[in-house]
Parts: structure tokens; C-alpha cells; sequence
């Protein structure tokens, strides 16, 4: 008997593995079929298959945050504009509805909005992380380049996202952030009258801005994320300045033969003139995937968990309808423009276009540095004169922050 | 010419005035804001001038129509004083600086913004802070001794 229980058990496990293998078989031949026509294969070895330098992996998930992040935006923006009417009449309304009778539509707008704030932090992070490493240098300028623009139309997306509920908040952010324009000599006070579509904010500037958040800055976003992608992939990650062989000037005597089995022919040179080739390869590399897609899901998927945990928690306020003729509300401005408020405090009236020089010239500086900065050398303590500009404007922008924040909410 | 170089400047050609028969509309359809006037004016009734004590500012709150297409109105607030010599200024509440509604601070007699600490007196003339004109005053006519305004400040801000 047991004899028989046991040929007819290892019967089954056969006509299983029988059928696994038909399955696995089927599978493969669906996969060759598609292969043929769409050469998705081909797509995932150029996506997954290349090497990362090892060291520094949890720095590198800052970037793929930020797209997680963007992911998740885009994701419960498109469910928002179920529910939410771009007027004056209905926008206040429609999310008070949101927040009173719909109680997965309010975590949904939590999570757009704790979303969009954890967004420009890790959008920050990313930039620092990539100034402090400077993965920007040659051939990575375009890299450079396409983050900074990622990073405007970020603060362009939040800015005109603040606009929309048609609260009290949004109504008088609204009013202050289309008034800053009209400092701009000549053209200033058309450009706000085109933004509001009038002289004073009215229907016509919800519409205006919700076309603009939802169409005109998404679709360039996604535009431009996809050109990053395809910059990342072509030039592969920089990783950071740990991954190579100490700095450019005071590299120790290299070990050419040991480390040239280590170059990877599939990284490109890591570049600067004048430097040698094995100068330039990361010390040790490691499979993107699924080594470093492990680290920047951990990230992500914790961020993401953050995101709706302070969504189901904290939720998104609404406050009061807008109401212009207020003489009690106290406009505060959202916390990412907190130095240019309180910039505004500080600065004399007959200074005031300041507000529009100092981030167009920030600006422009930010979007040069890998053309101010093109030295071989990527060590942040051997390239001061980018390094220490760039530490004082961030110890700025963070004290300017905590005194604007000191001002309006009494810490 | 060669048939090629025809075709290549021929294509360039088309491109351009397909994207200039697209453009045009769009940018006449964003830019009415400047050309096709926004807003429509109205005269308020605020009250008799002799409801007002001197130089203390009263507040009316008055509504406009909005611009654009809801036929809803507004509210605005109106600063009314009347100083000692007779003169009535009705000013609005929006700060010169960026535009932020204006409280009036009895204990100090002046109005003050609390975005960015600007400060104009009684006569709406700026006296702190970073606001670079004068507080907006609304057009206003006194008939009968009625203090009426229309929605037309007396200066761009």
C-alpha cells in the first residue's frame, strides 16, 4: 500500500512538472511572438541590464523617488478631476464635498498633496546629491540640464496646483503668486493680467491655471522625464565620487593591470579631460537590476507608504471659501516659497523686483554650473569655488525659511 | 533648382503655415485678456458722509460683479474716512506691494498689511514697510451727501 500511494504520488508530481513545462513553453513562444513584433526584449536588457557603480546605491534612489513620487501625482491627479470643477462657483464646493461625503476621494486628495511636498523634497535632495557628486560633468551636461528644467516645472506644478481648492489659501496664494510677475519692468503687469485672464483673480484665472497644471505642465513634465530616462540610459549612472579612484589631483599611483579587468566595457568612458579611461570607471560595479531596483523600490514604496499614511492621518485642509473682502485672514504663503516671503519682509520697497532678479539669476547660475564647473576633479572638497556658493545659498534659502516660518506661524 | 531641394524647402513651407494656422487662433485666444476688456464697471451705494466719524475709518463691504462669464459677485472691503477739512477717501484694502487685504490698527491709526508689515495712515499714504505706491483709493462721487463708489481704483497697482 504505501508503495502504491508513492508511485502514484510521484505519478502527479510528474504530470505536474509535465504541465509546468507546458505552460513555461507556452509562455516563452507568447513571449518570442511579441518579442518578434514589439522587440521588447531588446527594451529590457538596455533598461535592466547594465552596470551601477556599488558604492552610494541608497544616494542613487533619490532619483527614482522623485519619479515614484511623480508617478504617484499624476496618478491621483487624474482621479481628482473626477470630482473637482474648475470654477469659482463649484471648485471650493466640490472639495468640500470631496472632504465631507467622500471619505477615499479625501485620502486621494491627501495623497496629491502630502505627495506634492514630499515631491519637492526628494526633487531637492536629488539636485543636491547630484551638485554634491558632480554627476553633471562632461557628458552628463543635457542630464544636468533636463533636471533643472524637471525641477521648475515641479515648483510650477505646485504652485498652480496651490491655486485650485478656492479656499482662503488658495485664493490669496493665488492673488500674491500672479502679482509677482507684474514686478517684471515693461511687460509685468500684462503678464499678470494674462495669467489671471483679467485684472483681478476671477473665474477666468481658475480655468487658466487648472489648464495649466493639469495639460500644459504635465505633458512637458513627462516630455522631459523621458528625455532624463534616455540621457540616464545612455550615459549610465555617475554614482558618486566615492566610486572612483580618490581626486583627480591627488590620485594614488594606479594598479593599471587589476583595475583595467575591472572596466566594464559596458560603461562608458567616465570622462574629463584630461583623464585616463581606468581613471575614470567606478572602482566596482554591480547589476542595476535587480540589485539597485531593489534599493530604489525599498524607497519608494516607503515613500509612497509616508505619502498616504499622512494623507489618511493629517488629510488635506480646506479651509474657508475665499472671501476677497477678508480685513482678519493672514495670507501665509506654502512653505517652499517661504525665502521669497520672507525675502519680500526684508527687503526695502525700492528693492522690490528683487523677488524676480534673484531666482531668474539663481536660475540661470543653476542651470550653468556644469559649464562653470568643468575641471576634471569631482571630489566636493577639491572643487570649492561651486561648492562653497552653493552651501551658502542652501544655508540662505534654509535660514530665510526658518525666520519666515518663525514670522508666520510663531515656532 | 533641383526637384529635391524643391521638395525640402516645400515641406519646411508646409510646416510653417500648418503651425501658423494653429498658433494664431490659440495666441489671439490667450492674449483677449489685454484687448478685450475684462469686468464691467458699477456704481455701490455706500452711505450718508455724515455716518462717518472723522478720521476714523469705517468699513463697507460691497459686492462687484466678477469678471468672466458666472454673474457672480463678490465681496470687497471699502475704507472710508473722512478727515478733519471735510475731504471723504474711499480706499480699497488691496496692499500695494502684493496685494493683500489691509486691516485697519486702531491702536497705531494707521492700516497695515500683515503679509509683509507695510503701513500707509489715514490718508492712504504709505509710512512702512516694503509697499511701493500709496493705498488704492476706489473712484467715488458724493451726491446728496451720499458717499457712492464705482469698482475703478484711481491707480494700477
Amino acid at each position: 500500500m504505501p508503495s502504491g500511494r508513492r508511485s502514484r504520488g510521484g505519478l502527479l508530481r510528474r504530470e505536474m512538472a509535465a504541465t509546468r513545462q507546458e505552460t513555461t513553453r507556452r509562455l516563452v513562444a507568447l513571449g518570442d511572438w511579441l518579442d518578434e513584433r514589439t522587440g521588447y526584449r531588446w527594451l529590457l536588457r538596455e533598461s535592466l541590464y547594465h552596470a551601477v557603480p556599488t558604492k552610494g546605491g541608497w544616494w542613487y534612489t533619490l532619483g527614482s523617488a522623485t519619479l515614484a513620487l511623480i508617478g504617484l501625482q499624476i496618478t491621483t491627479g487624474i482621479f481628482l478631476i473626477f470630482i473637482y470643477v474648475p470654477s469659482t462657483t463649484e471648485a471650493w464646493s466640490s472639495l468640500e464635498y470631496l472632504k465631507t461625503s467622500d471619505p477615499f476621494g479625501a485620502v486621494v486628495r491627501g495623497m496629491h498633496l502630502w505627495g506634492a511636498y514630499l515631491l519637492l523634497f526628494m526633487i531637492g535632495l536629488h539636485l543636491v546629491r547630484t551638485f554634491m557628486s558632480a554627476s553633471y560633468k562632461r557628458p552628463r551636461e543635457l542630464n544636468w540640464l533636463t533636471g533643472c528644467i524637471l525641477l521648475l516645472l515641479v515648483l510650477g506644478l505646485s504652485i498652480t496646483g496651490a491655486f485650485l481648492p478656492d479656499d482662503q489659501a488658495a485664493y490669496w496664494t493665488g492673488v500674491v503668486v500672479t502679482n509677482i510677475p507684474a514686478y517684471i519692468p515693461v511687460i509685468g503687469p500684462y503678464i499678470r493680467d494674462l495669467w489671471r485672464g483679467g485684472p483681478s483673480f476671477g473665474p477666468e484665472t481658475l480655468t487658466r491655471t487648472y489648464g495649466i497644471h493639469i495639460w500644459l505642465l504635465a505633458s512637458v513634465l513627462i516630455a522631459f522625464i523621458g528625455a532624463h530616462l534616455l540621457l540616464l540610459l545612455k550615459h549610465g549612472e555617475f554614482g558618486s565620487w566615492v566610486n572612483y579612484r580618490g581626486s583627480w589631483r591627488t590620485r594614488p599611483p594606479l594598479p593599471t593591470e587589476e583595475l583595467a579587468a575591472q572596466v566594464r566595457q559596458t560603461e562608458p568612458p567616465y570622462p574629463t579631460a584630461p583623464t585616463d579611461e581606468e581613471w575614470s570607471t567606478p572602482l566596482e560595479t554591480t547589476d542595476f537590476y535587480p540589485e539597485q531596483t531593489f534599493k530604489d523600490a525599498l524607497v519608494s514604496a516607503f515613500l509612497i507608504l509616508v505619502v498616504l499614511g499622512l494623507a489618511v492621518v493629517v488629510g488635506a485642509p480646506l479651509e474657508d471659501r475665499a472671501d476677497p473682502a477678508t480685513i482678519t485672514y493672514v495670507p501665509t504663503p506654502e512653505w517652499f516659497f517661504l525665502p521669497l516671503d520672507q525675502l519680500l519682509v526684508l527687503l526695502p520697497q525700492w528693492f522690490i523686483s528683487v523677488v524676480i532678479w534673484l531666482p531668474l539669476i539663481g536660475t540661470v547660475f543653476l542651470f550653468a554650473v556644469p559649464w562653470i564647473d568643468r575641471g576634471p576633479e569631482r571630489d566636493p572638497f577639491e572643487r570649492p569655488a561651486v561648492v562653497i556658493p552653493a552651501v551658502i545659498i542652501i544655508l540662505s534659502l534654509l535660514t530665510l525659511t526658518m525666520i519666515g516660518a518663525g514670522r508666520l506661524f510663531t515656532l | 533648382m533641383t526637384r529635391r531641394r524643391f521638395i525640402l524647402l516645400a515641406q519646411a513651407a508646409l510646416g510653417a503655415l500648418a503651425t501658423a494656422a494653429i498658433a494664431t487662433p490659440i495666441v489671439g485666444f490667450l492674449l483677449a485678456p489685454l484687448y478685450e476688456p475684462r469686468g464691467r464697471l458699477v456704481t455701490r451705494r455706500l452711505g450718508p458722509v455724515s455716518q462717518l466719524a472723522t478720521d476714523v475709518p469705517k468699513r463697507f463691504v460691497v459686492d462687484f460683479p466678477e469678471t468672466g462669464w458666472t454673474g457672480r459677485q463678490d465681496a470687497y472691503t471699502v475704507w472710508v474716512v473722512k478727515h478733519a477739512d471735510g475731504l471723504v477717501q474711499t480706499f480699497s484694502n488691496i496692499c500695494t506691494h502684493m496685494q493683500c487685504p489691509v486691516r485697519y490698527e486702531q491702536s497705531i491709526q494707521q492700516f497695515e498689511c500683515p503679509c509683509h508689515g507695510g503701513f500707509y495712515n489715514l490718508h492712504g499714504v504709505r509710512v512702512g514697510g516694503p509697499p511701493p505706491k500709496d493705498l488704492p483709493e476706489y473712484l467715488h462721487t458724493i451726491v446728496d451727501g451720499v458717499v457712492y463708489i464705482s469698482n475703478q481704483l484711481n491707480e494700477v497697482i
